[in-house]
């Protein structure tokens, strides 16, 4: 099933909000990392470090605002999904291209400012909390049962009601929910939209697995604040996996009923859940982003700790980059991202490559089956 | 509990977190019945190869400093446990070259003992 919609202004403002997301990202992450690079902390905060972000903030602009407003023009002179499909692409091919760049401008800065007699670099130290998975520290999985039991009520509605079902049923529909393109009815059409929606299902739990197992990654310099941090960063966003997965699914819940004809939902209802539903998403998430920043980088906590003094170990090497995780040598198959929000995967480990695999091509298979 | 591993250090990183758990026993940041985490748990969050971090807690486990349970995992061990009649036989051969190496150095040996003296205190304190 596809969604043909005719408002050009909805995924205009998608591929905006992602352009933001992609400028401020670089200032949310961990006190000691430039652009995915680490810095030790005598020099992170050197002139040169401060410039370079500067830097990064014009040359950001100066790509994207040019960018977006031509886009804008060919999206809303030529309407369809290509203008818009080819934004989306080309938009996140920049922000990469943008962000490997400045990584190599930082390690560049932090080669030579290291090689200056002037810095004198303290000890690099490993922190390891053997208390850090005491006590809660992500909600329990419990709270995803609703979910999966609206999934099984929708499984059984449709086979209950599987005669009530008209002959011909929806197979392309538009934003307020009415059908543009039809089908002949068979339980593959029918009970696609609950496989689908099982199999986001999944992908939550997996998500919610990654909260919870990934690697900590302590800041020798303040480790117990990070440590709070962390957790209280899994927290937040274990709880926000549960709420989105189980809107999502009731959302869904509505639109398979709806289309199959076993529930009326009027156009416009459906037209104002259609939109509400991802910009309320995609505001929240942005919202959280701002607040938490990476690994609860910007959470503020009453906390006095002294600083150490002591450096985290320089791992730049094993980042390719600044974005790509590669390390044979490291257990952890899921670590914090260094640029962006939240985990990555170990390319170094076999397992780390099947499930980066699985992640990708899950949704893509069922986007391309759902088209046929 | 925090540890710190130095990799560039000359002691073995097996051999630091193995001292820096019976250091966290005797000042009491680890107490009698506290769960480490376990060794793929340990291994995952910090880097450190698996067999690494097996071979300091086999250690710990053969010093009876912590025992393995099936469904407890590593957990640390009651005071009473650790002690071992004659200990102070082990010590000496331990700490002869120790010794040795400050008499070289010219410390004297009420420095030396009264720097003992200390770092015990802290423990009884801590």
């Amino acid at each position: 099933m596809v969604i043909e919609d005719n408002l050009f202004w909805f995924p205009y403002l998608l591929i905006i909000i992602v352009s933001f997301i992609g400028f401020i990202v670089p200032f949310l992450l961990n006190e000691n990392i430039l652009f995915g690079s680490r810095f030790p902390n005598e020099i992170i905060n050197h002139p040169e470090a401060v410039n370079l972000k500067r830097n990064y903030k014009h040359l950001y602009l100066s790509i994207f605002l040019p960018f977006l407003i031509v886009l804008g023009f060919f999206i809303y002179y030529s309407p369809g999904n290509t203008y818009i499909n080819g934004g989306i692409l080309s938009e996140f091919i920049l922000i990469f291209l943008i962000y490997a760049i400045y990584n190599k401008k930082a390690k560049e800065i932090k080669r030579e400012l290291l090689s200056s007699e002037y810095i004198n670099k303290q000890n690099e130290i490993l922190t390891i909390d053997t208390n850090f998975r005491e006590g809660k520290y992500v909600i329990s999985i419990w709270w995803f049962l609703p979910a999966l039991l609206i999934i099984f009520l929708n499984i059984l509605i449709l086979l209950l009601y599987y005669n009530k079902i008209p002959d011909q049923i929806t197979l392309h529909f538009n934003l307020q929910g009415n059908a543009t393109q039809l089908t002949n009815k068979s339980y593959w059409h029918v009970f696609l939209i609950p496989v689908a929606s099982f199999t986001t299902f999944c992908l939550f739990i997996v998500e919610y697995f990654i909260i919870k197992t990934s690697k900590q990654e302590l800041d020798s310099n303040k480790p117990t604040t990070s440590k709070l941090k962390d957790r209280y960063f899994r927290l937040i966003w274990s709880d926000y996996s549960i709420i989105l997965c189980t809107v999502l699914v009731i959302w869904t819940f509505f639109v398979s009923l709806h289309l199959d004809k076993l529930l009326v939902i009027s156009g416009k209802t459906f037209e104002a859940f259609n939109i509400a539903i991802p910009i309320l998403i995609l505001s929240t998430t942005l919202i959280l982003v701002i607040k938490t920043g990476q690994s609860g980088s910007r959470l503020k906590l009453k906390m006095n700790e002294p600083a150490t003094g002591i450096n985290n170990i320089d791992d730049d090497t094993y980042w390719k980059l600044g974005m790509i995780y590669y390390n044979p040598l490291d257990p952890a198959i899921f670590v914090p991202k260094r640029i962006g929000i939240g985990w990555t995967v170990n390319l170094g480990r076999p397992a780390g490559v099947v499930i980066l695999i699985l992640i990708i091509f899950i949704p893509v298979i069922i986007s391309l089956i759902s088209k046929k | 509990m925090l540890i710190k591993i130095d990799f560039e250090s000359e002691i073995p990183i097996y051999a630091q977190i193995k001292n820096q758990i019976i250091q966290g026993i005797a000042s009491g940041s680890l107490t009698e019945g506290e769960a480490l985490p376990s060794v793929r748990q340990f291994a995952g969050d910090s880097g450190i190869n698996m067999h690494t971090v097996n071979k300091a807690y086999s250690l710990l486990k053969r010093d009876g400093f912590v025992t393995v349970h099936r469904r407890k995992g590593v957990v640390v061990n009651k005071l009473s446990q650790m002690q071992t009649p004659g200990f102070i036989k082990e010590i000496s051969k331990t700490i002869k070259p120790v010794i040795a190496e400050a008499y070289c150095k010219g410390v004297t040996e009420e420095e030396f003992i009264s720097n003992c003296k200390k770092i015990y205190l802290a423990f009884n304190e801590g």
